[in-house]
């Protein structure tokens, strides 16, 4: 459903459409969200058993600050961390879990790029830093797994609601949002130190 | 002292949970300019969220960062009962989820329990001339991109710039733009480094007093934001808030230049002495 601008999707149906989005797209999830990032990562990419719960929906990229309420956890901050870090592992996580997107910051690197191209997943971006905003759609925390790593390295899933905006940089065709932009600023640095006589 | 302890858990939740207001001023004035939606849409979603943060008492950042203290002047005297009142409201506050875990033991990656170990927090004595106690909270995200160089005792101007700018373009995106620079050039390496973090707490928009200097500030700044890196490296006019330069008498042989890089979410408070009480200032 394409409601002001963005695409409205639920994370379940992902699988099916992650093709469909192109870089430039403003996406908002609605569902369940798995959440990992470095040793998770690792974790998941290296062991031999496939945790059911989690194939096929999209990994965001973040360690939250976890604080128990009762029973059940709540998250206090939650914004994205820097991917690029994490892209040795997609390969072999987009290969068990079927992935079908990365939610996260500052975007893959050529390792990471080509992975999304061979897997047909894509990449998008919530605003970094932007960590109670990302508190605010997440509804619920389902699952933690991987708990001996602490809280903030440990995998879970949790339930957003309009999740976003969530800008596609990296598409399942190859295509980089930022790469046309760098490239392009790097030719033009001594004519910019020129222009301001640096 | 049970003083300190009280005003160290107050000035680092408000550093955690609040950008300064010289900080917000300039995220709007940048959201007023940027005409491009996509820089646009990112702006609003970090205003948002700041404004979800101080209304919710939530951290700024989920990387909230390892400490950077600075205690100066008057204060010296006192530096073992502050030194504990630091780690005490540190504890504390990991421990209510205002701070994230983030401290490990650097080879075998484990988790150091709330936050403070070995060289955590990081404490300078008297490295300003002045009574007060500066406390800065830094992401590893900005932090990772801090870079010192030793140039050539003859490198010239035009080549330290041109350092600048492709330092801040390798670091794109992920330093979180847009960014606040803090420059030193010359000194020792570590006598740069350092500067080149303490001059973060300079505020956005505060001009070096040296009019050469400050011209720099201004052109450098300029030539950064033409680069079009924009809000998250996702490309737009802003880049960078500010820049701040800082020169250090050097040796004949030498030439360092240090960045410290600060993301969006620049965390620095200060405690000063003011009609006779420390009290918590930006």
């Amino acid at each position: 459903m394409v409601k002001s601008m963005g695409i409205f999707v639920d994370t379940r149906e992902l699988n099916k459409r992650s093709k469909e989005f192109a870089i430039g797209d403003i996406v908002y999830l609605n569902g369940d969200l798995v959440i990992a990032r470095d040793q998770a990562h690792k974790r998941l990419s290296e062991s031999s058993s496939i945790l059911n719960d989690i194939v096929g929906l999209p990994v965001y990229h973040c360690g939250p600050i976890a604080k128990l309420a009762g029973k059940k956890y709540v998250f206090l901050a939650a914004g994205p961390t820097t991917s690029v870090r994490m892209e040795g592992f997609i390969d072999a996580i987009l290969v068990k879990y079927h992935t079908p997107a990365f939610v996260g910051k500052g975007g893959f690197g050529d390792i990471g790029r080509a992975s999304l191209k061979k897997h047909g997943a894509f990449y998008c971006e919530l605003s970094g830093g932007a960590s109670a905003y990302a508190v605010s759609k997440i509804k619920k925390v389902n699952r933690m797994m991987f708990d001996d790593l602490g809280s903030a390295e440990a995998l879970w899933v949790v339930e957003v609601k309009d999740f976003g905006p969530l800008l596609v940089t990296q598409d399942s065709h190859g295509n980089d949002l930022r790469s046309k932009l760098s490239g392009k600023a790097r030719k033009d640095i001594d004519l910019i130190l020129g222009r301001y006589g640096l | 002292m049970d003083k300190f302890k009280v005003i160290m858990g107050k000035a680092i939740l408000k550093m955690a949970t609040e950008v300064p207001p010289d900080v917000y001023e300039a995220l709007g004035k940048a959201l007023r300019r940027e005409t491009r939606e996509t820089a646009r849409s990112q702006l609003e979603t970090i205003v948002k969220s700041i404004d979800i943060s101080s209304k919710r008492g939530l951290p700024i950042c989920q990387d909230t960062g390892l400490l950077t203290v600075f205690i100066n002047g008057e204060y010296i005297r006192y530096h073992q009962e502050i030194k504990e009142a630091l780690e005490s409201a540190i504890v504390q506050l990991t421990r209510e989820g205002k701070l994230r875990q983030n401290l490990v033991s650097p080879i075998t990656r484990s988790p150091v329990q709330d936050n403070v170990g070995s060289g955590e927090p990081e404490v300078y004595l008297g490295i300003e001339q002045e009574d007060s106690i500066k406390i800065m909270l830094r992401g590893a995200g900005a932090e990772n991109y801090t870079v010192l160089k030793m140039f050539l005792p003859s490198t010239g101007f035009h080549e330290i710039n041109r350092f600048v700018l492709e330092k801040t373009l390798d670091a794109g995106g992920r330093i979180c733009p847009p960014s606040i620079l803090g420059i030193a050039v010359g000194g020792s390496p570590l006598g740069a480094v350092l500067e080149s973090r303490k001059a973060l707490f300079s505020k956005i928009g505060e001009r070096s007093g040296d009019r050469k200097i400050s011209d720099w500030e201004k052109r450098l700044l300029d030539a950064l934001n033409s680069l079009g890196i924009g809000p998250l490296g996702l490309g737009g006019e802003t880049s960078v808030l500010d820049v701040k330069i800082r020169t250090i008498d050097t040796h004949i042989a030498m030439m360092p230049v240090a960045i410290t890089y600060s993301c969006w979410a620049l965390r620095r408070i200060q405690i000063r002495k003011i009609d006779g009480f420390d009290r918590i200032c930006w």
